[in-house]
């Protein structure tokens, strides 16, 4: 049941398409399936077609010179069929899982009679209304054709550096609604019988800051496609379209048994996850609330987001987004072992979202942000919710982790003239570093990066440094910023920096989760670190450096402390500024005063946990050696269990 | 007289190769001997010399060059027992390489592992956090000196270390590639605290960009550093108690040969140079013959292995993995997947459908066949059932093979898939040859190059086994399986005929307009090394080659083309020609139109392989026993997996055919360590040096 008040037609609302799609007839669907493939025959397709799409990866990451893409890897390949269900989806950023699809259903329903769809054809797109988490985000489209018609599709999801908006790196936090935000632009056919429309290309790339490597991500991902669609053409030569849908078709049929077999170990229920956001825009001082909730009945799960704010400034999400982190969590869970192959599951997943509240926002919403705040934030409560239902099944539950590093991402995006005199913009990497949370079973991953963004990394501090004019003081984890808990939260990390060999640099941040943590804890695990900005302008750093020393840590060094707000632009630094930014920790799982003090010991040895922490939070005292103190640690953490129990009230259910 | 040693330590034989001067080869093999190697070294030296009908000294008094391949650092790693390594990094950065760049959990996995986040970690720390001390010290992007570096500090951190027992120490700061001289200095303070400890400096062994893989390399080299040394000495030291004192010459991952001193200072080069010398056997027999591009296919046990030679010269990759961590040497790019004979077949009970790989059962239990206890099809069980290989006589006849097993087995997959035994095998066997096909595919597509263009040279024991189905699906037209029994040593000959080899490098950062002098002056400065170094390895000018490459890209890129440039000085009209040949292989690898011209080129990293040309054996055409004919042993029936049907096969022992032989499929050719399948329909020759040359059918082009 959803809301149809506002069509979902993707223009004036998401869009989300009818089971079945119209289509104009001038453009005709390859539908024939074999009724039989033998199991050789299958695993020899199937291989041969993950081959395509990781070669397909490949291609775009050699080519491309973003280094968003290049080290966030935020992008994804997909192969998809002739209607644009999912076949194979990339081992990159997880959440573009929500997004090839709709973008496909929609140029087939909307594009097929004019301009019409034919042969050597590619199209573009980055609507978040018709399916992109924010504007950077680019679909590009290309539909294999067979004897005439529409075999399959391929294409891929790529982040774009620059296109255009209030803000260099198109975060635009100060973006009131959308005519302020990047423009967004609907299904367009950029390649038209194998060759690129100037004209198009022209317009697209003239919004851009940086059209050269605007131009230069669009050839990479064309030259995804070519390779991708080149492949599957000689798949078809060899066996003939209608076994190599029947195998299509098998791949999504095997991940949708898979995901029956699991879902049903797991109890039916309804499962609830509410976070909070702060500042919806530059110069707000606000709260936002986010209400994810996960029905379970039978073979259906059901997300809804009702109680949930209304739309506001630019921290604004929409449904594509929203289902796109919703569905990175299921493959994580669900299809470890079918290579997320997510096209016949996704059959069982339904929306009930309410338009107009910020996670399902409609036009003219500016959602800019949403790469990096709004679907973190569904990633995180789909999680979490998830990994409640799964505590009710003997098989999943140890397959439950509580929520990761950067759970909402600490935007910094940098400007100027670089140490050659050249501008520049850039998106910094380093939270890529990320962190697990815990699992039900074991210590979650220090800095152990995005976990659902498998080949990611953070860049080198020399490719930064040599890239962006900062000198890098620190990059370090951060003890206790992982969530404590029986099993710990794995720990982030932290950055700091001042402007180097230039007179200044222009930041703007872009976040949330500084004021309220937002990775969330499971069975009383603590929550990880927030993020956190801080800036201490007209510091002794140069006299520092001067006399042969580096600081530690920020604190380290004096100045004028200022307050970074999540979305502030403009923010200017010089040599004697010194800039530090720590991404959120992951959290932890249980309660930390049951932690084997053996565990808490080592971690303390290995600078991961402070001593302080050790005694405040887990309850251990440690030896001067920083082995435990059997006796006191449990005279201790009797003492912590009894403070508790007489500062604890009733759970009051108004 | 005079002779060339070649040996290869591998994970159960220790091979040898001897190569006379009339170019003769005598293999020999001797168990490894993992508590001691350089006993199993020594074994394999006396099982070649008799062979060639010498004693073990005789051998050795004639033997002009010793040349090894060991893998005793890369065990090292893999069993995790190196050397208590302490690091000294830039004060604010001794996290590097504990955060591991954000992808530690996954950095060289297999795609099923990354994706299965509740199953994978972060490894065990090489170097814990206890064990890093940071100083003060840092130099910038360009090379300049921010803050000069804190003597006291590093003393302190070296006294501190050695309280805490370190085994031996490495430096590695920010940007040290750039300007050297803080990571020198503390060396030389590490020297002079404590003369005897193993030390390794970052920037000399990886004088390039990015602090993570450099810092990586740097602590490998000093986790294998005491046990390489120990036992390249022990080796060293067994030589010399046999009145052996000319070269001694260690195989790199590099590709070529390094002086024993070379390696014990630098283990990291023989990190991963395990397959390295298969493919310099491989590059060697290529020059014999006159071949320009070879693909090596190499299964074994465990996993299939493949690499490039391309226009005579392995293709290398510029960084490696060990362990889920990276670093950035340039290697011999071999590849590999979980496919070998002790690959499992798989029912998936959820889908339905049977998956082989990459679980292997390994050398223990092993494919159900050895009946050691193996339950499982494995891929060798396929094999048997199919009648591919011989139950009695694998290895030679050393190990009896249980069919009775193979059977029970593979009829159990069979069952599971409504299939006949046989068609359950010949899938099994299929399903493997087709996901190597796809890894040489994706190999030599990412490359720009063409597999149609090369010729399948198979190896190991189960390589040539499946050999001419993979080569067909690849559209190659020629297969080589390479010089009679020679092919179960196949690596130490590989190692014997290998050359020296040193890759220097510099990081070299041009944007365009490119100063010609600027070139000239790098290539200068890495040419004068590599002929003082060639000089000292007692090489004269006509026995050296110097290569020259350039790491390429386009402006705003991060990854680079390598691209081969010309010796000589250089003008600025050739800047646009080095320009050009950059953008025609960018364009091979990527395709027409992927290269934007206007976001500028760059010159990122310049190399150079200086290399030392050893003399080569002469292949001699006297390998075959006799001039006639070989007798064929009692045909059997193989069920052959492309035409769904049992044929009587015709069966030869390695060792019974000649020069010139003609073998008309279908066909099995049974050698004492593989065995080389000719199937129906295709022929084969035995060419002059006892290879076996198959000519493959392709299919007609639609």
């Amino acid at each position: 049941m959803r809301n149809n008040t506002i069509p979902w037609d993707g223009v004036n609302n998401s869009y989300i398409p009818d089971e079945h799609i119209t289509i104009h007839p001038s453009v005709q669907l390859h539908t024939e399936v074999a009724d039989y493939v033998d199991p050789v025959t299958y695993e020899v397709i199937r291989y041969n077609l993950w081959s395509t799409n990781e070669e397909h990866g490949d291609t775009i990451v050699k080519v491309s010179g973003s280094p968003i893409a290049v080290f966030g890897h935020d992008f994804n390949p997909s192969i998809l069929t002739e209607d644009g269900g999912f076949v194979y989806f990339g081992p990159y950023l997880q959440f573009h899982a929500g997004m090839l699809d709709v973008n496909v259903k929609w140029t087939l329903e909307n594009r097929s009679e004019n301009p019409g769809i034919n042969e050597g054809d590619m199209f573009m797109a980055n609507d978040p209304w018709v399916g992109t988490t924010h504007q950077p985000d680019t679909a590009m489209m290309y539909p294999i054709f067979w004897e005439g018609k529409i075999f399959a599709w391929v294409g891929s999801m790529l982040h774009l550096a620059d296109v255009g908006g209030s803000t260099p790196g198109s975060f635009c936090p100060d973006a009131a609604d959308i005519y302020q935000d990047p423009i967004p632009t609907p299904p367009l056919k950029i390649v038209e019988r194998g060759v690129i429309r100037k004209d198009i290309e022209d317009s697209f790339v003239r919004r851009s800051r940086l059209p050269a490597l605007v131009r230069l991500d669009l050839r990479a991902v064309i030259a995804g496609n070519h390779v991708a669609g080149g492949r599957i053409q000689d798949l078809l030569r060899r066996y003939g379209a209608g076994v190599v849908k029947a195998v299509m078709h098998k791949i999504s049929e095997d991940g949708e048994v898979r995901y029956l077999d699991r879902l049903r170990t797991c109890a039916d229920g309804v499962w609830t996850d509410v976070s909070y956001l702060e500042v919806a825009k530059t110069g707000d001082r606000q709260t936002y609330k986010s209400v994810l909730t996960m029905e379970k009945k039978g073979d259906k799960l059901i997300f809804r987001n009702e109680g949930t704010a209304a739309q506001s400034g630019a921290i604004n999400m929409t449904y594509a987004a929203f289902r796109g982190g919703v569905l990175t969590g299921i493959n994580a869970y669900f299809l470890y072992d079918a290579l997320y192959a997510i096209g016949g599951a996704v059959k069982h997943v339904e929306f009930e979202l309410e338009p107009g509240t910020f996670t399902c926002a409609t036009p003219p919403a500016a959602c800019s942000l949403a790469g990096a705040i709004g679907v973190h934030l569904i990633i995180g409560q789909a999680q979490t919710a998830l990994a409640k239902m799964m505590m009710t099944s003997p098989l999943m539950a140890p397959r439950l982790m509580a929520q990761g590093g950067a759970s909402q991402w600490p935007g910094a995006t940098c400007s100027g003239i670089d140490q050659r005199g050249n501008a520049f913009g850039g998106f910094m990497l380093d939270p890529m570093g990320g962190g697990l949370g815990a699992f039900a079973s074991r210590d979650g991953i220090d800095t152990g990066g995005l976990w659902f963004d498998a080949k990611g990394s953070m860049p080198n501090v020399e490719q930064v440094e040599h890239t962006l004019p900062l000198l890098y003081l620190y990059r370090k984890e951060v003890p206790d910023s992982g969530g404590a808990g029986r099993f710990r939260g794995g720990n982030a990390g932290e950055w700091a920096f001042v402007a180097h060999k230039t007179s200044q640099v222009l930041h703007a941040s872009s976040a949330c989760g500084c004021a309220v943590p937002t990775a969330h804890g499971l069975s009383g695990g603590d929550p990880g670190a927030p993020n956190q900005y801080r800036f201490i302008g007209g510091t002794n750093i140069q006299q520092m450096l001067s006399a042969g020393h580096l600081p530690d840590d920020i604190s380290d060094v004096t100045g004028e402390s200022q307050t970074i707000q999540p979305k502030q632009i403009n923010i200017v630094q010089t040599i004697d500024d010194v800039y530090a930014i720590r991404w959120a920790g992951s959290a932890g799982y249980g309660d930390a005063l049951e932690r084997d003090p053996q565990m808490v010991s080592e971690d303390v040895i290995q600078g991961r946990v402070t001593i302080e922490t050790a005694e405040s939070i887990y309850g251990v005292l440690l030896d001067e050696y920083n082995k435990p103190d059997i006796e006191a640690t449990e005279r201790l953490r009797e003492k912590l269990v009894a403070e508790r129990l007489a500062g604890a009230k009733p759970y009051d259910f108004d | 007289m005079p002779y060339i040693t070649g040996i290869d330590i591998g994970g159960t034989f220790t091979d040898c190769v001897i190569v006379d001067d009339e170019g003769r080869l005598f293999p020999g093999k001797a168990p490894t001997t993992p508590d001691d190697r350089s006993e199993g070294f020594l074994n394999s030296l006396a099982s070649a010399a008799d062979r060639a009908g010498l004693t073990l000294a005789e051998l050795l008094a004639g033997t002009e060059r010793v040349l090894h391949g060991t893998t005793v650092a890369v065990n090292a790693i893999v069993e995790r027992k190196g050397a208590k390594v302490g690091l000294i990094t830039t004060r604010g950065h001794g996290d590097v390489i504990l955060m591991m760049r954000g992808n530690g959990r996954t950095a060289g996995l297999p795609i099923e592992t990354m994706l299965n986040v509740a199953e994978s970690s972060k490894p065990v720390p090489l170097v814990p956090r206890t064990l890093i001390r940071q100083v003060d010290e840092r130099v910038d992007f360009a090379g300049d000196v921010v803050v000069p570096l804190d003597e006291r500090q590093v003393r302190e951190a070296v006294h501190s270390l050695l309280a805490e027992g370190v085994e031996s120490i490495c430096v590695s700061y920010l940007w040290s590639f750039k300007n050297m001289a803080h990571e020198l200095r503390t060396i030389e303070i590490i020297n002079e605290i404590a003369p005897d400890m193993f030390a390794t400096r970052a920037s000399a062994l990886i004088p390039k960009w990015g602090e993570y893989e450099r810092t990586v390399g740097a602590v490998i080299n000093s986790y294998v550093g005491p046990v390489t040394q120990r036992y390249l000495k022990a080796t060293s030291d067994r030589l010399a108690a046999n009145y052996y004192h000319k070269p001694f010459l260690i195989m790199q991952s590099t590709g070529g040969l390094a002086p024993v001193a070379e390696c014990a200072n630098a283990p990291l080069l023989t990190v991963g140079s395990g397959p390295v010398g298969g493919l310099e056997g491989a590059r060697f027999l290529a020059r014999e013959m006159g071949i320009a591009n070879i693909i090596t296919a190499d299964m074994g046990g465990t996993t299939f292995d493949v690499g490039l030679i391309v226009d005579g010269q392995t293709v290398k990759s510029s960084s490696s993995i060990i362990g889920q961590y990276q670093y950035s040497l340039p290697v011999v790019d071999v590849q590999s997947i979980g496919s070998g004979g002790g690959s499992i077949a798989w029912f998936d009970q959820m889908s339905g459908v049977m998956r082989v790989g990459p679980e292997s059962a390994g050398a223990m239990p092993g494919p159900a066949c050895y009946g050691r206890g193996g339950t499982q099809a494995t891929i060798t069980d396929a094999n048997v059932v199919l009648g591919f290989v011989n139950p009695d006589h694998f290895l030679g006849g050393d190990l009896t093979l249980d069919a009775a097993a193979a059977h029970r087995v593979v009829g159990d997959v069979a069952r599971r898939l409504d299939m006949s035994e046989h068609e359950a095998a010949a899938g099994i066997v299929t399903i493997a040859e087709f996901h190597m096909a796809d890894l040489i595919r994706r190999m030599s597509v990412q490359r720009g190059l063409d597999p149609r263009d090369f010729v399948l040279l198979a190896y190991g024991g189960a390589g040539p086994l499946h050999a001419a189905t993979i080569a067909r699906e690849l559209g190659i037209s020629s297969v080589i399986v390479p010089l009679g029994d020679v092919a179960g040593a196949w690596s130490a000959l590989g190692v014997a005929t290998a050359d020296v080899l040193r890759v220097l490098e510099r990081s070299q950062i041009m944007y365009e307009p490119f100063d010609a002098d600027q070139l000239n002056e790098g290539y200068d400065a890495l040419e004068d090394e590599a002929r003082t170094y060639l000089q000292q390895q007692g090489f004269d000018e006509d026995h050296t080659e110097l290569r020259r490459f350039a790491a390429m890209q386009y402006g705003w890129q991060v990854h680079q083309v390598e691209v081969p440039v010309r010796g000589g000085e250089f003008d600025n009209d050739d800047m646009e020609k080095l320009i050009e040949s950059f953008e025609a292989q960018y364009a091979r690898m990527y395709g027409k139109g992927a290269g934007f011209r206007q976001a500028g080129v760059q010159v990122i990293n310049l190399r150079l392989e200086a290399v030392g040309l050893t003399p080569k054996p002469v292949l001699s055409s006297h390998q075959s026993k006799s001039d006639t004919p070989g007798v064929a042993q009692e045909p059997r029936s193989v069920y052959w997996p492309g035409i769904h049907k049992s044929l009587e096969t015709t069966i030869y022992r390695g060792t019974d055919l000649s020069d010139g032989q003609v073998l008309t499929g279908p066909t099995i050719v049974e050698q004492d360590f593989t065995t080389v399948v000719i199937h129906p329909g295709e022929s084969a020759v035995v060419d002059k040096y006892g290879n076996i040359v198959i000519k493959v059918t392709l299919a007609k082009a639609v």
